[in-house]
């Protein structure tokens, strides 16, 4: 018998006016002990569906769930199957029951009764197995996100389960936050000999894995071992993405370069360097053909001879002055932005990037002797700034916008912001549907329908539709893409190119280095609340130096690149795009 | 990202910070009870003396107590010159006269004894929560209200309920103030003078909030579920609270000083000193 089973699983969850979504449709898994599986699907999947019945935290509407032959749906297993199974969430910030970190690691073991010395024990091993000893008398509000998430599964180690469930549990959280508990993940596995269920929409983190499920529309399309990466088809049938590997050397098959299926960098480095000697050997006269040099950056929006949009000069920022708590946000920043900038601001967490930006329209204001703002012609430095005409000129999108979502229908929460502008009626509606449009969503479709019930894609693209119909010239993006599936971002991406033509200037808060390497033409780096330098792409991320001085991760692409660099290949280490990648490759391989 | 904390715990390593909560929560209880019976100069002064003995042991940062106090000595200020200006003595002569208001000598003394009460009052609930971390309270309320299970009286839930407000409390903080950020920047104002315009003003922001709220609660019910959560039956907890000798001697020893002050507000064995030690 097995650990964990699905017997034709079927799951509903009631939903607005339709009545009721199939989420799980006849779904059969079964789950060993010390198995590493990765259950993988874009949103909507069902995959969060299958996280809470494995612990009976929902119960299926058709088939059964055993744990050790126990099912779920008897309430009087429930504590015995919890003990087994351990679930981590989304959110980092809704796990945590107390203010202090190794009180909340307690909670789990507390509940199960044991006595207060094999408590301490337990806690002390579990915030040791995830890093975190150190933090054990803080709270919650002095940790990054990934330091939470791995307070949260240290909560569930304590009660030493025998299968881990992370749902999504990365999911929010940046590149190096996601590296972070993709690390503890995995050493758990390896000696703690934990069986993990790992819930992703990152293919990069599904590659770790020994097993991978692939779900569709509540229906399991694929179950096996890393060779399903050989038959790219079914992920992407799934709506779902490749790792960057796989995907390069799938287009290098495509140009007759047989590189097998490699997973990660290093297995590809090697696979490279093997076809490269290879055609050493086969080919030395078929060298001319390729003369043409492919590593040409793809145009940008260049934006050298626009004029200063927003000006920033000696700008320092203090919080809470002359308390205890004062802190300095802002050192002394100068900062230009043009007309028709794409600029990325990147940082840690900390370093001052969204107080800076919410300079920009005056959320916060210039302090006295504190340097200079303006936008525009407008000195926010002033005493009076017309907050109104500010506002519509600077669009800002928080992060997670769609929690600012509060009318009965799209099309009133999207009136919002140009009714406060005092636009007529008629001008706000056609705003309104302007912005609608402009989203890619179906404007008589959806007006009408309640902003809550919509998918997590489209309430940020209604979000972002209420800041574009304040018709802004520059749009203040605060990690835009943060929490969603590949597939979303890439089109939130290009929706904010896409309105271009009416918002030229683009300023874009991010942790995504492979986000910045793409879209930005130039790059503030901070850190402890100064510009250290604004860069082109290239600049920064093919300067070793400034990369090191300022803790910048490389995009992934060029963290292949220069893999590959080191390993002998004649390909270029500052290498942004795939595209650019898979030309320098080709011709480093053909010319070997 | 500013550092949003409730209570105002500092930390330290003294014996009022170790000392067990639940004799901290009955100590204060008792001292609380103390200042009124206090009546005379001496008195006070006999209390303020182990007041401040208890802040120098907890090494709080004398100034750091008084910051906590701010408010507090403002508002004593003003009622101390508000009631020394209008105080009334129909037995005695004004030391002072100015237009309509009159000094009497006793007016002074007894709003300066009203004040006095007033900073000894706050002063101890203050050096509490600087030197107890808001679990340890609740698990001392907790384990002090342990009596009124008896009486099916929910004391764990309603301990647990504290805790997660306190936990939950300054996200929300936190996410208020991200959404009005948010609001503003689509233009919304928040500054109207009309109270029923400003609810209305209010909704974009309350709307939000509520959604996330039970959001946040549902996540939380989640996670407390998967981690094996079934109420108070059969529960422990890691943290035993531990009474120590010194706990004890506190408890005695401030027993001690209610004694004295008792002894000089009723004076039951007539000692001939008492009435001389003041007004």
């Amino acid at each position: 018998m097995s650990f964990l089973e699905f017997k034709n699983v079927e799951y509903s969850y009631p939903s607005g006016d339709d009545g009721y979504i199939r989420a799980l449709d006849g779904v059969n898994i079964t789950i060993e002990r010390g198995e590493f599986v990765a259950l993988v699907g874009c949103n909507g999947s069902g995959k969060s569906t299958l996280a809470r019945l494995a612990n009976g935290l929902i119960v299926p509407d058709a088939g059964e769930v055993t744990v050790d032959e126990k099912t779920t749906a008897e309430k009087s297993n429930l504590y015995d199957i919890r003990k087994k199974i351990g679930v981590v969430f989304q959110n980092p910030d809704n796990q945590m029951v107390t203010t202090i970190v190794e009180d909340d690691v307690a909670f789990g073991p507390e509940n199960l009764g044991l006595p207060p010395a094999e408590i301490r024990e337990r806690v002390d091993f579990a915030l040791s197995c995830v890093g975190m000893t150190e933090y054990a008398k803080s709270g919650p509000f002095r940790l990054s996100g990934g330091q939470k998430q791995r307070v949260a599964i240290a909560g569930v180690l304590a009660i030493k389960p025998e299968l881990l469930v992370l749902d999504e549990a990365t999911g929010m959280l940046d590149p190096d936050g996601r590296r972070e508990v993709m690390d503890v993940v995995k050493r758990l596995h390896r000696d703690e000999k934990r069986a993990v269920i790992m819930i992703t929409h990152f293919m990069e983190e599904a590659a770790e894995a020994d097993r991978i499920i692939i779900l569709d529309r509540g229906k399991v399309v694929a179950d096996g071992g890393r060779e399903l990466f050989e038959t790219p088809e079914v992920f992407e049938r799934a709506g779902l993405d490749l790792p960057l590997p796989v995907r390069l050397s799938k287009r290098l098959a495509g140009a007759g370069l047989d590189m097998g299926c490699p997973l990660d960098n290093a297995s590809f480095t090697k696979a490279a360097k093997r076809i490269a000697e290879d055609s050493a050997e086969r080919s030395v006269e078929e060298k001319e053909g390729f003369a043409a040099d492919t590593h040409e950056q793809k145009p940008k929006a260049s934006a050298d001879d626009g004029k200063d949009y927003i000006s920033v000069k000696g700008l320092s920022y203090v919080y809470s002055p002359k308390t205890p708590f004062m802190s300095q946000a802002l050192h002394d920043v100068d900062l230009d932005i043009k007309e028709g900038d794409f600029l990325g601001i990147i940082g840690s967490t900390g370093a001052g990037k969204s107080t800076l930006v919410s300079h920009f329209n005056a959320l916060t204001r210039v302090q006295k002797k504190s340097g200079t703002v303006i936008v525009d012609g407008m000195d926010l430095s002033a005493k009076k700034v017309d907050l109104v005409k500010l506002r519509s000129k600077v669009g800002m999108v928080f992060q997670y916008p769609e929690h600012q979502l509060f009318d009965d229908t799209v099309e009133k929460d999207v009136r919002f912001g140009p009714k406060n502008l005092g636009l007529s009626q008629d001008e706000q509606s056609e705003r309104a549907k302007d912005a609608i449009v402009r989203v890619g969503l179906d404007y008589d479709e959806i007006k009408e329908r309640s902003p809550f019930e919509l998918s997590g894609g489209q309430k940020r693209r209604v979000a972002l539709a209420g800041v574009i119909a304040m018709r802004p010239q520059v749009l203040v993006l605060d990690e835009p893409t943060a929490g969603l599936d590949p597939k979303s971002k890439r089109a939130i991406m290009d929706l904010v190119l896409s309105i271009k033509d009416v918002c030229p200037t683009v300023v874009m808060i991010s942790h995504n280095m492979d986000e910045i390497a793409e879209y930005c033409n130039r790059i503030a780096v901070m850190s402890h609340g100064r510009v250290k330098g604004v860069f082109t792409p290239r600049e920064l991320f093919g300067n070793k130096r400034i990369l090191d001085e300022c803790d910048v991760r490389l995009p992934l692409v060029t963290e292949l690149a220069s893999e590959l660099n080191a390993a002998g290949l004649n390909v270029a280490p500052d290498i942004l795009t795939e595209d650019e990648l898979f030309a320098a490759l080709v011709k480093a391989v053909k010319h070997a | 990202m500013r550092d949003v904390t409730i209570g105002q715990y500092y930390p330290a390593n003294s014996l009022i910070h170790r000392a067990d909560p639940r004799f901290k929560l009955i100590i204060m209880l008792l001292y609380l009870v103390m200042v009124f019976f206090c009546e005379s100069f001496f008195s006070f002064g006999f209390l303020t003396l182990f007041v401040i003995i208890t802040v120098i042991m907890s090494r709080v940062p004398p100034l750091k107590v008084l910051k906590g106090l701010r408010f507090v000595i403002i508002i004593v200020l003003i009622t101390t010159v508000l009631m020394i200006l209008f105080y009334r003595d129909a037995n005695a002569q004004p030391i002072a006269e100015w237009k309509i208001f009159r000094i009497y000598l006793s007016g002074i003394y007894s709003s300066i004894k009203l004040a006095w009460r007033l900073l000894l009052l706050v002063i101890m609930p203050t050096l509490l929560t600087l030197t107890s971390t808001p679990t340890e309270l609740c698990d001392g309320l907790e384990s002090l209200l342990f009596p009124l299970k008896k009486l099916h009286f929910p004391v764990h839930e309603l301990a647990l309920i504290m805790s997660i407000a306190l936990r939950l409390i300054p996200t929300l903080i936190e996410e208020t103030d991200k959404i009005m950020n948010a609001q503003k920047a689509r233009g919304a104002k928040f500054e109207s003078k009309n109270p029923f315009k400003k609810i209305k003003a209010m909704l974009p922001v309350l709307i939000p909030l509520f959604v996330s709220s039970f959001r946040r609660a549902d996540d939380l019910a989640d996670a407390m579920d998967s981690r094996c959560y079934r109420g108070a039956k059969g529960r422990t907890r890691m943290k035993k609270m531990r009474c120590h000798a010194g706990d004890i001697i506190a408890l005695l020893l401030w027993c001690a000083i209610f004694v004295c002050i008792l002894f000089l507000k009723y004076n039951w064995l007539g000692w001939s000193f008492i009435p001389l030690l003041g007004i």
